[in-house]
């Protein structure tokens, strides 16, 4: 059943890739959310109510209602535009996601090899979500796209924190909660302000801000 | 009984300044002034009152006591042959050079304290000389050092003995190098002239313009037996230590009178340098000191 | 040593505090904690000098530092002395010179703050014996004397100034941080007794560690060519901060380089000639430099650099002495370099407060602006010019002393038998003479344009020198300047244990020597100063009975005189600038209508340090240009550095995955 959820996952992001309109990528957020949440109702072997709550309120509450819901606010009231502008065209990020699965797995493949703790599922898709928001970043012009490729980041580390085995899940939960606030925090200031200094919401203003 | 040569030397210098005039005026074909005839001067300076500037501070008025009060305390450490010196410490040339500096500062500051423009040239112009008198005098003394492995003016020339082989060499260089100081400390023709006032090309007399009185008998007094000491320097570069007491304070007498008397010749036979030609003449000290020191070092350390 | 820690932490303490209340009290506040730790530090460190004991502690930090030692050793204490009194000096001085700066609240906090924290750095520096608690120690006193040197940040000048100084400092740091991993990497421990071992022989490798430990040190204390940040940092702190970066902390400098001296045991030769020859070109091209200046403090600086390169000459002189196994000449070198040490400090610090005077009532540093100031403040104009006469090393006065016992350590090189010591001395002896005259040059001019003759220029207001906490320090500092020149074995007594670490036991004989010739120096250096007094009353008594007139000065029969014909500090210095114009280049620019009469013209002249402009600029210009082939590194684009991120982390999957 984990395994369906995880490829779930997986697949998501490839949707993202050749995803077009930044609403789909909202979608997808929520969706990662749902999905992250079943994995950990599927993976759950002991009875701990505390950690229990929290995941549920990270997962199915923050990560699938809250932060989607806030950022289609932000996305419907600023009027921004329904494209998502990359650099690299979207057939080319197809193939280079495909890479980038690769390279996910045989690094879970590596892994399992040498560390027994590791599940290489789990490992794989964790990598290769982290890498590929890495890589939408960079290929993404706009504010918005960066901050919704940095949740997808998030996603995969929680994921990460998963595949090594439940030893300390709640520091890491603790952190990403914490990076989740700080993310939105700044992002919902960055990019009132940004809009108002320079008339535009695309990342290559920022770079007036070097020295 | 030691410090009776001390106290003739003492009283001595403006008889080798009213030297100086008479043979510039026997030069001349005049008969000239009495020899004694600074000294004339100074008692008539010391009778007199003061004009002091107004522009002027407590530094105008202190610096002429620092002046004479350095000027024998420098006397104090130069040796007499077998009178020694009064006061005697390893490294006193040092004590004796910063003891002039002292004065220099001083006269320096005072010349600056009036506020003239002729005497900031002339401070101007004596700092600026000094600073190659100095590094020459004492390249001398560590050439000398080196020579007799002594560090105080009493032990070098007790030891001293440069009446052979290649010290007549270093005697030569370092006798010309000290007369070379002794025309410039004592601001003497071709670096300076005495003689002349108001002149844009003048040295210590300029520096010393606004002063009168007691004030001005003190400078001349120092800035005679400034000279003094110098020739004495000389004197005991010239005079080997084997001699016997007999043979060398007439020696020492003599050595004194001749100096001053080259001064007057000096005087007499050439002009003065141009202001921008007088460093040049005064470097000669600094060349002729090294290469005394180069000639010692080559045949002291060089195996020869 | 507790003490001494709880000295420590009253500075720091006091800082902080000060940096909180109301601004009235500041100054006060810091004062009352400054001269609190005096309490606490003096009467250990005076123990320490006068028996020579040691004291140790040690203290437990988790790694990278590990145990760490803090000793007190007669070197550390003569230090920790310099730096504790200088502190309480410029918080006395600081109370009545931050008036000026009364209504910026936010800014004296910051300069109390920093002063605390820098202070009680520099404490730590000197007794700190652990590689890298050192190294902390010594970046919080950089940095914390940076934020005094940016004090004024408002001006640009200040702000390039302060940054500059900044740059210089990690420079030296880099050097000192890469001698430090290497001595503490082939000793196995970051305790500096273990760095022994490794600087205590004659191999390729201590030259070349020592080496790297003098460009550290030496860049913090001003040798030649790294000095270039001293006449910039100093002119830009306010004046409390320039005298005890001046009057001390550059002498941290002094004190990393007597440690690892101390703890190479015997020096190599080829070292010491090193030493002896940078220090010479330091102090030439210091006071040469300082004869061209017109801003005061900026000539205070250039000043410091000759200072510095006089002790260096000491220290050079002294392991001369060691390399040759001659206890005379090694005694009287380090002895010298110390003891010029503690002059520095007195009459630096003194000629700095001078200076804050004459910039707090005049409102500039230029001397061709002033003139006649000692009408005007005859107390500071007193002292400061017993400075000056003590920092051109004139007798009767503490900075003759220190002068001739290096200039005896030097002339005692002349009895070794070895041709190239017998070189060194001779031009160790007549440089030394050449750096006094242009001393005597250079603080003639400051002093005689500055407070003698008529004022230059209209000024705001009348100067006056109300303020006590002003003069406080700077007569504090004289009477020290006057008791050490007149008695100069008193200064032996304080600091002979601290020299007599450096040599070997048998020294005995030459320690009585030089107290004798001490003492029979003081003597008579008393009948020198009575025959100026003898003098004087002579003349008082010539003058009772006569008529003295006050008359204007004599002017040549020139009617029209004004004060701006005086002599000025650029007139001044003209001949002998004209004369070393090769190594002080001079930009002189002359404006002048081409007509037989022209009624306008005008003189520009601008001196520059010949380092500065021959090595410094030409370097900077070439790391500029080579570094910007970089610049695309840092593009602004947030995605590039995103992809660094990425590369770096797909990296460290492949080599813990792969490699590990």
């Amino acid at each position: 059943m984990s395994n369906i959820i995880i490829i779930l996952l997986g697949t998501s992001m490839l949707y993202v890739f050749a995803a077009s309109r930044i609403e789909a990528y909202v979608k997808i957020l929520a969706l990662q959310g749902t999905l992250l949440f079943l994995l950990v109702v599927v993976d759950i072997k002991e009875i701990n109510w505390l950690n229990i709550a929290f995941l549920i309120v990270e997962t199915l509450i923050i990560k699938t209602i809250v932060i989607p819901y806030f950022l289609l606010k932000v996305i419907r009231k600023n009027e921004i535009g329904r494209e998502i502008e990359p650099y690299i065209s979207q057939f080319y990020s197809v193939l280079i996601a495909s890479a980038i699965f690769m390279f996910g797995f045989v690094a879970a493949f590596w892994a399992a090899k040498t560390n027994a703790g590791i599940k290489p599922l789990y490992f794989g898709i964790s990598i290769v979500l982290i890498v590929s928001s890495l890589f939408l970043i960079v290929n993404r012009k706009r504010i918005i796209t960066h901050i919704l490729c940095y949740m997808m980041l998030e996603n995969g580390i929680f994921l990460l924190s998963l595949s090594v085995a439940n030893e300390m899940p709640m520091l890491v939960n603790i952190g990403v909660l914490l990076d989740l606030f700080v993310g939105i925090f700044l992002f919902v200031i960055f990019f009132n302000k940004i809009q108002e200094m320079y008339d535009g919401n695309h990342i290559d203003v920022l770079t007036e801000l070097k020295d | 009984m030691k410090y009776i040569p001390f106290i003739l030397i003492i009283i001595s210098p403006f008889l080798f300044t009213g030297l100086i005039n008479k043979v510039k005026a026997i030069w001349a074909g005049r008969k000239g002034a009495s020899v004694l005839q600074p000294y004339y001067d100074f008692f008539k300076l010391m009778r007199k009152g003061e004009v002091i500037s107004k522009t002027t501070s407590f530094v105008f008025q202190i610096s002429s006591s620092i002046n004479i009060a350095a000027t024998i305390f420098a006397l104090m450490i130069v040796p007499i042959p077998f009178a020694g010196s009064v006061i005697s410490l390893p490294g006193d040339f040092v004590l004796f050079s910063y003891a002039l500096g002292f004065s220099k500062f001083m006269m320096i500051l005072a010349a600056l304290d009036t506020g003239s423009s002729f005497e900031g040239m002339g401070a101007s112009r004596e700092a600026t000389f000094s600073t190659i008198v100095e590094t020459a005098f004492f390249i001398i003394m560590g050439s000398l050092a080196l020579l007799t492995n002594q560090i105080s003016f009493n032990a070098i020339f007790s030891v001293l003995n440069m009446s052979a082989g290649y010290t007549v060499l270093v005697k030569i260089l370092l006798v010309v190098s000290l007369f070379i100081m002794l025309l410039s400390e004592g601001s003497r023709i071709p670096v300076d002239d005495p003689n002349t006032h108001l002149e844009l090309t003048m040295i210590h007399e300029v520096m010393i313009l606004d002063y009168s009185g007691p004030d001005l008998a003190f400078i001349l007094y120092a800035a005679s037996l400034k000279m003094v000491i110098i020739s004495m320097l000389i004197a005991n570069l010239l005079i080997p230590s084997y001699l016997t007491l007999a043979a060398a304070l007439p020696l020492f007498i003599l050595i004194l009178f001749l100096v001053f008397m080259v001064v007057g010749l000096v005087e007499s036979l050439i002009a003065r340098l141009r202001i921008s030609h007088v460093p040049q003449f005064i470097f000669l000290m600094t060349a002729l000191s090294l290469t005394a020191f180069a000639v010692i070092a080559f045949f002291l350390r060089g195996g020869f | 040593m507790n003490y001494l820690l709880t000295g420590t932490i009253l500075f720091f303490v006091g800082g902080l505090f000060a940096a909180f209340i109301k601004e009235k009290f500041k100054g006060m506040l810091f004062l009352v904690f400054a001269a609190l730790a005096q309490v606490f530090i003096l009467p250990e460190t005076l123990r320490v000098l006068f028996t020579g004991s040691q004291i140790e502690i040690q203290l437990f930090f988790s790694e990278p530092i590990g145990i760490s030692f803090l000793r007190l050793d007669p070197l550390a204490a003569m230090f920790v002395l310099i730096i504790s009194l200088g502190s309480l000096l410029a918080a006395i001085y600081s109370n009545g010179y931050m008036k000026m700066y009364s209504g910026n609240k936010s800014a004296l906090s910051s300069y109390y703050f920093f002063l605390g924290l820098m202070v009680a750095s520099m404490l730590l520096v000197v007794i700190v014996q652990n590689a890298m608690l050192f190294m902390i120690a010594w970046e919080v006193m950089s940095i914390s004397s940076f934020f005094l040197v940016s004090f004024e940040n408002n001006k640009i000048e200040v702000r390039k100034a302060s940054i500059y100084y900044l740059i210089a400092m990690q420079i030296g740091a880099a050097f000192l941080i890469s001698a430090f991993a290497w001595v503490s990497a082939s000793s196995g421990s970051l305790d500096f007794y273990s760095f022994r071992n490794v600087l205590n022989n004659s191999s390729f490798i201590s030259v070349l560690l020592f080496v790297l430990f003098f460009i550290g040190f030496g860049t913090k204390a001003g040798f030649v060519p790294m000095h270039t940040w001293l006449p910039k940092a100093h002119p830009a702190a306010p004046t409390g901060v320039s005298a005890l970066m001046s009057g001390v902390m550059i002498k941290t400098g002094i004190y990393g380089i007597l440690r690892i001296v101390l703890l190479s045991g015997t020096p190599n030769a080829t070292v010491a000639y090193f030493v002896l020859a940078v220090s010479l070109i330091t102090g030439l091209t210091g006071i040469a430099n300082a004869v061209s200046q017109k801003d005061m403090k900026k000539l205070l600086a250039y000043s410091s650099i000759e200072n510095i390169g006089i002790i260096g000459i000491g220290i050079g002189t002294g392991m001369l002495g060691l390399a040759y196994n001659n206890n005379t000449i090694a005694l009287l070198g380090f002895f010298g370099a110390m003891l010029h040490v503690v002059n520095h400090f007195t009459f630096k610090s003194v000629l700095f407060y001078g200076s804050g005077v004459v910039y707090s009532q005049t409102h500039t540093r230029n001397i061709d602006k002033l003139g006649g100031l000692i009408k005007y403040l005859p107390v500071t104009s007193f002292l400061f010019l017993i400075s000056a006469l003590a920092i051109s090393g004139l007798p009767i006065l503490s900075g003759f002393v220190s002068e001739l016992l290096i200039y005896l350590g030097l002339l005692k090189c002349f009895s070794v038998n070895n041709l190239a010591i017998n070189i060194f001395a001779v031009l160790g002896i007549s440089g030394l003479a050449f750096i006094g005259a242009m001393a005597l040059l250079s603080f003639t001019k400051v002093f005689g344009i500055a407070f003698l003759g008529l004022p230059r220029s209209q000024l705001h207001s009348q100067p006056n020198e109300k303020d006590l906490s002003l003069l406080v320090p700077m007569i504090f500092l004289v009477v020290i300047i006057f008791t050490l020149g007149l008695f100069p074995y008193l200064a032996f007594q304080l600091l002979g244990n601290a020299v007599i670490q450096f040599l070997p036991a048998n020294s005995l004989a030459d320690f009585l020597q030089i107290q004798t010739t001490l003492k029979l120096l003081s003597n008579y250096l008393l009948i020198f100063g009575s025959l100026i007094v003898f003098f004087y009353l002579i003349r008082l008594l010539l003058l009772k009975k006569k008529k003295v007139e006050v008359f204007k000065t004599w002017d040549c029969g020139y009617q029209q005189s004004s004060s701006r014909l005086q002599y000025s500090s650029s007139s001044y210095a003209q001949p002998f600038l004209s004369l070393v114009s090769e190594f002080v280049p001079q930009k002189i620019k002359v404006e002048k209508e081409p007509v037989l009469f022209p009624k306008e013209a005008s003189l520009e002249s601008h001196s520059q340090d010949f380092f500065e402009r021959f090595l410094i600029q030409p370097n900077l210009k070439f790391l500029k240009k080579s570094l910007n082939l970089f610049s695309w590194i840092q593009s602004g684009k947030m995605q590039q550095y995103i992809i660094y991120g990425l590369i770096f982390l797909v990296f460290l999957l492949i080599w813990i995955l792969g490699v590990s």
